[in-house]
């Protein structure tokens, strides 16, 4: 019998409706709250709908609550503009952001599986060393890397765009935990026992598993590399190899006559629509493996 | 409690003193180590005859100086069903885990059908294995499990169909082979671990408690199927657990360790009858046995609370008694006088009062104060008994075993 059901039984309708009214008033605060948020959170992506869909003077002039006319024109302006090499800046971005994540995710799965699984001498030594890059700020190296590329004529080109980022301390130490948690030993030895390789332990047994956990990290690393301005822009001149946040950039700053807020508007919408769809495909998975990371399912 | 507040107060020297005392365990690991593989230059690297699985000498020293398994010996022959049993920490899955080559052996030699293995990769020895958790591969189908190492095998697929589906009709698990094990139950589990170890046809079946995830039911039900498995497969087992239920009844040897070493190595009635020791008096049988400490004098003992027992001469002959002994004694050994047929020693009869008698149905187990113990006996339930009662208790003079209080090595 039921909580519900003893109140009933024991102190019929009065006290039911009580607790109904009660249910109510509390679901109402909860979702007005609810909806609140979401207004804040969405409502930037809507102004910049909105606002693509309008010309650049147009939005000089102030706020607008309803697409304009101007979509069509910003689109031929955009891709027709010479100085601006969008279709190349698109497919770098994504062969970049793939690439990457695709490797930050294989090769920090390997090092967590190493970390996890073996004992060497001077594993308490790497751990830390990993969990101490992850304190320094990108910035703070980035003289360094700057120094060593041009020394080395490595600049405007793809690899040193990725190679860098695939030691991510971070995917690391998340994929170490999932591990942690959800990988037992003695599945580790039972396929050793089988006759695995100990490659193919983490290609056919460990990978597998931790499937869920590759896909969120694949996401956040793919997001932040679609994101990543900071060493572009200090590293490639080439328009050709240009990333998508660079030409943002390079649009943005460009002469005041040249200025164009529709094309900056609509630009920004491109740069964002890769990201939101691919957050509303897996994020059923994210929000299952925040949690099932820590709690053993 | 002062020397704790002592330590608690400087955290650096209680840092340092921790490292000193690593440092030190370390050392001694280390120097235990290149003993035992001194001693094993000694051994020599000849396989014994007659026996499949042999390990000789063989010792666990870890890094921390904490000495796990000491000198365990045992020759066992093709097709026999070995069980080490002991309490937990007593070194029974490390020596396990040293056949099957998941820890390194620190000294001794170790031969399974004539090679020597010492140094050998686990998927090389000959072996399978089943672990306490399954350790199921959890993104396979029941099926891909069991195929999974005959996959590594290099063996074509219709060889590897023929084994499966063979293991699977055994285990009766033909209609879960389409499953994955998150939708199987604890025992259908345990049954699919059961399959992936005998598809391989290995030389020696390891089992690392595989029983003890299970519900009491289940691991009577288990543990009959693993017999009659063994009957069937005729392979060589090895079989770890704590239980000494399971000892005794899947035996074909039993192996009891305590502390790491071996105590005592024997048929189940050999152990059961003849124990070695106290130990293993105390932990084979159950209810275990009772322990009086007595005084001998002219082949009779005397307990703690006055009463005297005559011990039979055949059991006496030849041998020399202490004046102090522990006289240990079955709880079945111990009969209820006023309804038991068979009581045929009078002289043996004593009267206690129950301080509890716990009813399982067909028996009693009957605590009552004796002798300056506990003592707890086995009677019939065919008679009401309650707390409180006064009984007469008639013990079984031949069944009585003697040990030396000092070593607690049994005199008989």
């Amino acid at each position: 019998m039921s909580k519900a059901q003893a109140v009933q039984l024991s102190n019929p309708n009065k006290k039911l409706k009580n607790e109904k009214v009660a249910l109510t008033i509390h679901r109402v605060i909860v979702y007005t709250v609810l909806v609140l948020l979401s207004i804040i959170c969405l409502f930037p992506f809507y102004i910049l709908l909105v606002n693509c869909s309008h010309s650049s003077p147009d939005i000089m002039k102030g706020f607008h609550w309803w697409f304009g006319t101007y979509f069509a024109a910003n689109w031929r302006n955009l891709f027709s503009n010479d100085n601006i090499p969008l279709v190349n800046g698109i497919f770098n971005s994504i062969f970049i952001a793939l690439v990457n994540a695709t490797l930050t995710v294989y090769f920090s799965a390997l090092t967590a599986f190493a970390t996890h699984i073996y004992r060497f001498k001077g594993k308490k030594f790497v751990e830390t060393f990993i969990l101490g890059i992850m304190m320094i700020p990108s910035q703070v190296a980035a003289m360094g890397l700057v120094m060593f590329c041009i020394e080395n004529s490595l600049t405007d080109n793809y690899l040193i765009l990725i190679l860098p980022s695939i030691a991510s301390p971070i995917t690391y130490f998340y994929m170490k935990q999932y591990l942690e948690s959800i990988l037992p030993m003695e599945v580790i030895e039972a396929a050793r026992v089988d006759g695995t390789s100990e490659l193919g332990i983490f290609h056919k047994i460990v990978l597998p598993i931790i499937k869920p956990a590759l896909a969120v990290q694949f996401i956040f690393a793919y997001v932040s590399n679609w994101n990543n301005y900071f060493t572009p822009s200090m590293l490639i001149n080439n328009s050709k190899l240009k990333t998508i946040p660079l030409i943002i950039a390079q649009l943005s700053a460009s002469s005041p006559d040249t200025f164009d807020k529709g094309q900056i508007y609509l630009l920004l919408t491109i740069a964002v629509l890769p990201v939101v769809v691919v957050y509303l495909i897996f994020s059923r998975a994210i929000i299952k493996n925040l949690t099932s990371g820590a709690v053993k399912g | 409690m002062s020397e704790e507040k002592k330590v608690s107060r400087n955290p650096f020297k209680n840092y340092f003193d921790k490292k000193k005392k690593e440092r030190e365990a370390k050392a001694l690991g280390k120097k235990l180590q290149e003993e035992a593989r001194a001693r094993d230059e000694a051994l020599g690297k000849d396989a014994p005859e007659g026996s499949y699985v042999a390990l000789q000498n063989i010792n666990k020293i870890y890094d921390n100086g904490f000495h796990a398994v000491h000198d365990f010996s045992i020759d066992i022959k093709q097709h026999e069903f070995i069980v080490f049993v002991g309490p937990s920490g007593c070194g029974k899955s490390t020596t396990l885990r040293m056949i099957a080559g998941l820890e390194d052996i620190t000294g001794g030699n170790l031969f399974i059908d004539g090679d020597y293995m010492n140094d050998v990769a686990p998927k090389d020895r000959g072996i399978a294995m089943v672990f306490q958790s399954y350790a199921l591969y959890p993104h396979m189908t029941v099926y891909n499990n069991l195929a999974y190492p005959l996959k590594i095998m290099h063996l074509n697929k219709a060889e590897i169909d023929r084994r499966v589906m063979s293991a699977a009709k055994i285990l009766q698990i033909e209609t879960l082979l389409d499953r994955k094990p998150k939708a199987l139950s604890g025992g259908q589990r345990q049954r699919v671990a059961l399959g992936r170890a005998i598809v391989k046809h290995a030389k020696v079946l390891l089992m690392d408690e595989p029983l003890s995830n299970l519900d009491a039911k289940l691991r009577v039900q288990m543990r009959s199927e693993i017999v009659s498995l063994h009957r069937k497969l005729n392979a060589t087992t090895i079989y770890v657990t704590h239980d000494q239920t399971e000892a005794m009844t899947m035996a074909s040897r039993i192996v009891i360790m305590k502390d790491g070493y071996v105590q005592q190595i024997g048929t189940p009635i050999e152990v059961f009858n003849h124990p070695i020791n106290k130990f293993v008096a105390g932990f084979i049988g159950s209810p275990s046995m009772n322990f009086f400490d007595v005084t001998y004098k002219d082949g009779k003992v005397t307990f703690a609370s006055g009463e005297t027992l005559t011990i039979p001469e055949e059991l006496l002959a030849g041998k020399v008694i202490p004046e102090h002994v522990i006289l240990g004694l079955r709880p079945e050994n111990i009969h209820n006088a006023d309804s038991q047929r068979g009581v045929d020693h009078p002289d043996a009869n004593f009267t206690v009062t129950v301080r509890l008698a716990e009813l399982l149905g067909n028996e009693y187990y009957i605590h009552a104060p004796f002798g300056g113990i506990d003592m707890v006996a086995r009677f019939p339930s065919d008679k009401n008994i309650q707390t409180g009662d006064v009984v007469t208790v008639n013990f079984s003079q031949k069944r009585v075993h003697l040990f030396d209080p000092e070593t607690e090595v049994a005199i008989f």
